[in-house]
């Protein structure tokens, strides 16, 4: 782990001295214009459900400590969701995402390939209707003038 | 305050000279004219690199002392600042410093506002770098024509 560590920092390093000032040396390359609009209407979020998401990381996941610990402990969660959604220009996109049964939100997220979507919500309540129980609601907008994509990401703690 | 962000990110884009947002100091700046088409690499922040964030930065008293709470809360922020090129994106993989933590979540702390979350994950967003056990992956975009700054935090919590 620790060599890996390193490998990524010199890489890093190596490609800020590549392009000789640390400024946008990036995975990808290149930039892009920002949005010319954004659209600020909110719509229904559609609602991802257990059965939409995968586990990430089964075995890390559980919180880990000394031989006392007792079994009853909390454990975490981390899901992504199945399905990757693109988000176009200017525009929102507005998850409702739910962990499985006997499981609570801690936190939602988001995984993005490439930067330009805000993360415009992220909350245990839903800004714009009933909140559900088990959800936590997660909204990103793309302010870049290219579609972009996403995977929801939520953190669930349960037994 | 979501009319207001949705105006404030209408007004960046479009690229409106009016928009000066206010920031602590005083003055203002313009949006960035470009946005990177992908991220700039951060490298890693290994728990060496990080220190407990103090009681004004996390704001919640008994953090440290959850009673019965079967699960400890360590809120950590980095050691150094990161600055972040006008229209770049850095991406950082953090981990729990402590011998059975893991991240539950990751956040920005900037003194000034500009830089946007971008990515937030437990799954590293990038191809290049396969996810390790205990890290979370925080990357921020800087939407102003200024270079910010800003130090990634990150929340974990181990079983008692």
């Amino acid at each position: 782990m620790k060599h890996r560590s390193k490998l990524i920092v010199l890489a890093s390093v190596l490609a800020a001295a590549g392009l000789g000032v640390f400024v946008s040396s990036s995975v990808g390359d290149g930039a892009v214009a920002p949005a010319s609009s954004i659209d600020i209407t909110r719509s229904q979020g559609d609602t991802i459900s257990g059965n939409d998401l995968k586990l990430v990381d089964t075995e890390k996941a559980p919180l880990s400590s000394g031989a006392n610990a007792s079994k009853k402990s909390a454990k975490l969660f981390y899901y992504i969701s199945v399905e990757t959604f693109t988000v176009q220009p200017g525009f929102a996109d507005f998850r409702e995402i739910r962990c499985p049964v006997k499981q609570q939100p801690a936190t939602g997220g988001s995984s993005t390939p490439a930067p330009g979507l805000a993360i415009t919500n992220s909350s245990r309540n839903n800004p714009s209707g009933a909140t559900l129980s088990g959800a936590w609601y997660e909204e990103v907008t793309n302010v870049t003038a290219v579609p972009l994509t996403w995977q929801v990401h939520l953190t669930c703690i349960g037994k | 305050m979501r009319r207001a962000l949705g105006a404030a990110l209408a007004a960046l884009s479009i690229g409106l000279l009016t928009f000066s947002p206010p920031a602590p100091g005083g003055g203002s700046s313009p949006p960035a004219a470009r946005i990177a088409a992908g991220y700039q690499p951060g490298g890693t922040i290994s728990g060496s690199e990080l220190r407990p964030a103090t009681r004004s930065e996390s704001a919640l008293s008994g953090a440290g002392s959850p009673g019965k709470s079967r699960l400890v809360l360590t809120y950590y922020v980095s050691l150094d600042l990161q600055t972040v090129a006008p229209g770049g994106a850095q991406l950082f993989e953090i981990h729990c410093p402590k011998e059975g933590e893991q991240p539950l979540t990751g956040g920005v702390l900037a003194a000034v506002p500009g830089l946007i979350m971008v990515n937030s994950s437990r799954t590293s967003p990038s191809a290049d770098f396969p996810t390790n056990p205990r890290a979370w992956y925080e990357a921020v975009m800087n939407v102003t024509a200024e270079p910010l700054q800003w130090k990634p935090f990150v929340t974990c919590g181990r079983r008692r």
